[in-house]
């Protein structure tokens, strides 16, 4: 019997699957700060991660709560500063993205600025922070979502971080970098990739008890579906031990 | 009001800049986290704008003051920030001599750029150091006093957020703080009971008490 888990917990573990070891990665604000910590104790020791601040590869041995706090460069290799590490990522040093948002569109740009209009929103959100930036220079931008009809959305409000814009060439258009973009998507449905010719979004597998009608109804946008659809394991009872006990054990983010 | 993200990260958006955003009085210009501090770099630097390749694309960008251009190099299109120069700026720090020569420990964020390219510069810190210790130690000091115009000795004048390596942030304070924010009414309250109400620095700390400051230390992670 597997053990109980609540969608915040699937969407860490899920996400902490998809850290590579090795590489250098921005983590940004909340559930990516969770899910790498969990990497690094699980299954990506040698993690670089990168905080918009200036920390470089932190031990993650305490969760940060901010990507400016004293954790986010605690026994690090560096102890830098904004313009640094995102320099250093607009030159293409820095691989991987990963970052949140309230909604996307089946380009992968997401909007995490407001809903309605930017003059006068229905509801403001933070705004950009790092994640244009990240967005902008990763070669592979990584978004982590709760899917459902109101965040995958046919045109998102703002475009807070670019996608494929409005489809391929559109970001070489727009004087992106090349070869970067919009990676993977991973939802509280499954993870979902884009497609290498029309860059639209591509379900690739699905969650536990999840199938692939239900991906669909809770989109927004007809999604391309791989040729293979894979089903993801649930969460181990190491992952959720280590997350409980190791990584956020005052249950600051559940 | 240019800004690039008005959140509290693990508690949400900030109640009072949501406030005002939704409200439509204040025109919220938007930039990118490297935007903001590659303009003060542009400032510091005493040119008029700096090529970047963030922004490009974006709704972000069409929400700046930024504009594209040609390379006139390479034909590619690139992102130009207006340089920030800054009426004033306030930066806390550890260390500061009474010139106003500063220490930051640990990340810095945007502050030796922000130092730069401000008109006026108000520090405030921990300690107030002799001027021997830059003397000693001329590679810590991120701001020649000649950039400083005022230094205000605060020690724990980062509350109820961080410092580097001396306390960590008092989150029981912000959490209060946070909810409080939620409303106009909660926000006076936090204001008359914490500022307006208390006649100085020291009153405020007095406040706090010395447990809870005891405690922030012990928690704030050493070299």
């Amino acid at each position: 019997m597997s053990e109980q888990y609540n969608p915040k917990e699937l969407l860490i573990c899920m996400s902490a699957r998809q850290m590579e070891d090795n590489k250098a990665a921005f983590i940004g604000t909340g559930i990516p700060m969770l899910a790498a910590s969990l990497a690094k104790k699980l299954y990506t020791p040698n993690l670089v991660s990168i905080f918009e601040f200036g920390g470089i590869g932190s031990s993650l041995a305490d969760l940060p709560m901010a990507v400016g706090d004293s954790r986010t460069y605690y026994r690090a290799l560096v102890a830098g500063k904004i313009s640094d590490v995102m320099e250093m990522g607009q030159r293409g040093m820095i691989e991987f993205g990963f970052i949140g948002g309230a909604q996307i569109d089946m380009y992968g740009n997401i909007n995490s600025t407001c809903l309605g209009p930017q003059e006068k929103p229905k509801v403001r959100f933070p705004g950009s922070g790092g994640a244009n930036d990240i967005g902008s220079s990763c070669f592979r931008t990584i978004a982590i979502m709760v899917h459902d009809k109101k965040r995958f959305i046919p045109k998102v409000d703002f475009i807070t971080t670019p996608g494929y814009l409005s489809g391929p060439g559109a970001r070489e258009e727009a004087g992106l970098p090349k070869n970067s973009g919009p990676f993977r998507v991973i939802t509280s449905l499954g993870i979902l990739g884009f497609d290498e010719k029309s860059k639209r979004m591509k379900l690739l597998s699905t969650n536990p008890g999840v199938t692939v009608a239900m991906v669909q109804e809770n989109t927004g946008f007809e999604l391309l579906l791989a040729d293979r659809i894979t089903q993801n394991e649930p969460p181990t009872k190491e992952e959720l031990k280590v997350l409980r006990e190791v990584v956020d054990p005052q249950g600051l983010y559940r | 009001m240019d800004h690039t993200y008005i959140g509290w990260e693990v508690f949400g958006t900030s109640p009072v800049l949501r406030r005002v955003a939704e409200s439509g009085k204040v025109k919220m210009t938007e930039w990118s986290n490297a935007a903001l501090s590659w303009r003060m770099i542009a400032g510091a630097m005493g040119v008029p704008f700096i090529p970047t390749k963030s922004m490009l694309g974006s709704d972000t960008f069409k929400y700046s003051a930024a504009k594209v251009v040609k390379d006139p190099f390479t034909g590619d299109k690139v992102c130009l920030l207006p340089a920030s120069v800054l009426d004033v700026g306030m930066i806390h720090v550890h260390k500061a001599d009474m010139y106003g020569n500063c220490e930051i420990e640990g990340i810095n964020g945007f502050a030796p750029e922000m130092a730069r390219s401000s008109k006026k510069l108000i520090i405030s810190c921990e300690e107030i150091v002799d001027t021997e210790y830059f003397r000693q130690n001329p590679d810590r000091n991120i701001i020649p006093y000649f950039l400083t115009d005022a230094v205000v000795l605060a020690p724990y004048g980062s509350h109820p957020g961080e410092m580097n390596y001396k306390y960590w942030r008092d989150n029981d304070h912000l959490k209060d703080y946070y909810e409080l924010l939620g409303t106009e009414e909660g926000t006076t309250k936090y204001m008359n009971e914490w500022i307006h109400g208390l006649p100085d620095h020291d009153a405020y700390l007095k406040k706090i008490g010395t447990s809870k400051l005891k405690q922030i230390e012990s928690e704030a992670k050493g070299r």
